[in-house]
C-alpha cells in the first residue's frame, strides 16, 4: 500500500527512468513527485515493479499511458484498459494522463510512436468517444496531452487549440500541456506559440511537460524532433514562464527519455522548473491580494 | 476518412508505399514524404531499439549491421500486438530460424530463444520459494504424490547446440569475446529469477525432463519416472536438494502451490 498522499502537488517532478532507479532508492531526492510510462510497468512482477513499488511509499507517483491509442477508429483495447485499470489500482496514481494521437493501426499492429489525428470531425467523435471510454474504465478524470506535430492533413477543418478546446468540453477530461510539444509544432506546422498558448483551454490544464528537442535539416528546411534528448530549451522555458503566469501553479514535469545524463543535471532543471512555479505563486499571491 | 488516414499511415510506417498516406499529408518547405520519414523512423528504429536491448547476445554474434537489418525485416511481419512491449519480441527466435541470411549460424535461433527466456524471466510474477525445510519430514511415499509447482520466473530452454557457452562469451559486459566451438555437444539451460537477477544455469537431461514434467503438473513420481527415461544416472534426492535450495518451485502460498494428490492412506 502507497505511504504517500495520492495527489499531485503542484510543484515540479521529474519522469522516472531506468538509469536513475538506484539513485532514487539511495537515498532521498529533492524531487516533488515522479511520473511513469505506464506500459513500462504492466509486467506480472521483477525488479522494476519492485523499485517503483519501494518508491511510491516515498513519492506521489503520475501514471503517464503511451500506448492506449485514445484517437484509434477501431476504438479501444479493453485487455489494455484492464491492465492498466490494475496498475492504477496498485499504484494509486495522482494524476493519469494520456495522449492525443493514435498508435494503434486497425489490424492490431502497435507502432509504437505517437501518430497525428486530422483535425476533423470524425476524428473528434472518434477520440472523445475514447476519451469517454476510457474515463469510465477507469473511474476517474484523465488528462491529454497536446501532440507534437511534424505532420498536418490537407483534410483538417480545425486549427489544433479548436480541436483541444472540444476535446475538453464533450467528454470533461484535462489537458497535460507540453510547452515543447507547442514549441516544436509552432516550428514545423507554422503556427505562433504564444496564439496557441491564448486559445487552449487554460482553465482545464492539471499539468505541463517540459522537454528537449533536436533540430533536423530536411531538403527544403528544417523540423524540430521532439527527441527528449537533452536539456530544455531557452524557448520552451519562456513559454512554461508565460503559461504558470496564467494557469498558476499546477504540477510541473521534467521529462528526458534518450540520452539520459546523470541524475544531477536533471534536478538543476527540476529546480530551474520549480523556481518558476515559486514565482508563479508569488504573482498569483499579489494578484489575489489586489 | 480516418479509417483511410490510419490504413494508410501505418503501411508508409511498416516498409509499404508511402504514397498513399503522402497524398494526405499537406507538405510545404519540408516534403509531405519528409515530414512522414520522421514517425517512419520512430516506429522502425524503436521497435529495432527494443529488440536490440533485449536480445544484446544474438546482436553481438551477428553485429549491429545485420541485426538491425534483420530486426527491420522481423518488425515488418511481426509488428507488436500489445501496447506493452515488456513482452515484444517472442516470434523473433522462429523468425530467426526461417530467416535466409541467418543459415550460416544454425545455432542462432536458440541463442535468441535463450534471450526471449530471460526477458520472460525477468518480467514473471514475483514468488516465494518453496524451501528444504518446507518438505522437511515427509514420509517418501507422501513425497511420491506431491505435485509442486515451478517459480513462475523459471524458463528451460535445451538445444542441440552449445548456447550457454555461446551466451556467457558473447555478453555485452564481457570485453574479449572467446571462441566458441559451436560443435561442441548441446545445453539445456534453467532460466530463473528467484532473486532480482536473472540467473542462467546448465542441467542436464535428467533434470531438465524432471523440472519439465513437474512444471506439466505431474506429481513427484512421475516426474522422477520421466527424469530415468531422460537419464537412466537421474538421482531424484540430490535433484530435489539441489532445486530447493536454489528455489526451482515455488512455495506455500504463491499461485499453484500444491494441491497434494489423494494423501489418504
Amino acid at each position: 500500500m502507497p505511504a504517500t498522499s495520492a495527489t499531485i502537488p503542484r510543484r515540479a517532478g521529474l519522469g522516472l527512468r531506468q538509469p536513475h532507479m538506484a539513485d532514487f532508492l539511495a537515498g532521498p531526492q529533492p524531487v516533488a513527485w515522479l511520473e511513469v510510462h505506464s506500459e513500462n510497468h504492466l509486467a506480472d512482477g521483477g525488479p522494476r515493479n519492485a523499485t517503483l513499488a519501494a518508491l511510491r511509499r516515498d513519492y506521489p507517483v503520475s501514471c503517464h499511458g503511451v500506448g492506449l491509442s485514445l484517437g484509434s477508429v477501431g476504438g479501444l483495447d479493453r485487455t489494455h484498459l484492464a491492465r492498466l485499470r490494475a496498475l492504477h489500482d496498485w499504484l494509486e496514481p495522482g494524476l493519469v494522463s494520456e495522449h492525443i494521437a493514435w498508435s494503434v493501426a486497425e489490424d492490431g499492429a502497435y507502432l509504437n510512436d505517437l501518430l497525428p489525428l486530422p483535425y476533423t470531425e470524425e476524428a473528434l467523435g472518434v477520440l472523445c468517444r475514447n476519451i469517454d471510454q476510457a474515463q469510465t474504465a477507469f473511474a476517474r478524470q484523465i488528462l491529454v496531452e497536446n501532440p507534437s506535430s511534424y505532420v498536418t492533413f490537407a483534410q483538417s477543418t480545425l486549427a489544433e487549440w479548436q480541436f483541444i478546446a472540444e476535446v475538453m468540453a464533450r467528454t470533461g477530461c484535462g489537458l497535460l500541456l507540453d510547452v515543447n510539444n507547442i514549441h516544436v509544432s509552432a516550428h514545423n506546422t507554422g503556427f505562433d506559440a504564444d496564439a496557441y498558448l491564448d486559445a487552449v483551454p487554460l482553465g482545464a490544464v492539471g499539468e505541463i511537460h517540459v522537454a528537449g528537442h533536436t533540430l533536423h535539416r530536411f531538403t527544403g528546411g528544417d523540423l524540430l524532433i521532439d527527441s527528449h534528448d537533452r536539456p530544455v530549451s531557452d524557448a520552451v522555458w519562456r513559454l512554461l514562464a508565460t503559461a504558470l503566469a496564467r494557469t498558476g501553479p499546477v504540477p510541473v514535469l521534467v521529462e528526458r527519455d534518450s540520452e539520459v545524463p546523470p541524475l544531477a543535471d536533471l534536478l538543476a532543471e527540476v529546480a530551474a522548473a520549480q523556481a518558476l512555479l515559486d514565482r508563479a505563486a508569488e504573482t498569483k499571491a499579489l494578484t489575489d491580494a489586489a | 476518412m480516418l479509417r483511410e488516414v490510419q490504413r494508410s499511415v501505418r503501411t508508409a510506417l511498416l516498409g509499404g508505399d508511402p504514397a498513399a498516406a503522402e497524398a494526405l499529408v499537406a507538405g510545404n518547405a519540408v516534403a509531405a514524404a519528409e515530414r512522414l520519414l520522421v514517425h517512419r523512423n520512430n516506429a522502425q528504429l524503436s521497435l529495432i531499439g527494443v529488440l536490440a536491448a533485449d536480445f544484446p547476445v544474438t546482436r553481438r554474434i551477428v553485429g549491429a549491421d545485420f541485426f538491425t537489418a534483420m530486426a527491420r525485416q522481423f518488425v515488418f511481419a511481426h509488428p507488436p500486438l500489445r501496447p506493452e512491449l515488456l513482452a515484444y519480441g517472442g516470434e523473433l527466435p522462429d523468425f530467426i530460424a526461417g530467416f535466409p541470411p541467418a543459415r550460416p549460424l544454425p545455432y542462432l535461433a536458440d541463442v535468441a530463444r535463450l534471450e526471449a527466456a530471460v526477458k520472460g524471466s525477468y518480467f514473471a510474477a514475483d514468488a516465494v520459494s518453496l524451501r528444504p525445510a518446507d518438505l522437511a519430514g515427509l514420509q517418501d511415499e507422501v513425497a511420491a504424490e506431491l505435485v509442486l509447482a515451478l517459480h513462475p520466473s523459471v524458463r528451460i530452454v535445451a538445444s542441440p547446440f552449445p548456447i550457454l557457452t555461446l551466451h556467457r562469451a558473447n555478453r555485452a559486459d564481457r570485453a574479449a569475446v572467446g571462441r566458441v566451438d559451436t560443435t561442441a555437444p548441446g545445453e539445456t539451460v534453467l532460466v530463473s529469477r528467484i532473486a532480482a537477477e536473472v540467473t542462467l544455469d546448465a542441467i542436464g537431461p535428467g533434470d531438465a525432463a524432471f523440472l519439465t514434467a513437474v512444471g506439466a503438473g505431474r506429481p513427484l513420481i512421475d516426474a522422477a519416472a520421466a527424469a530415468c527415461l531422460a537419464d537412466p544416472a537421474f538421482d531424484l534426492q540430490a535433484s530435489l536438494t539441489l532445486h530447493l535450495v536454489h528455489g526451482t518451485f515455488a512455495g506455500t502460498g504463491s499461485r499453484g502451490w500444491p494441491h497434494r494428490q489423494d494423501l489418504s492412506p
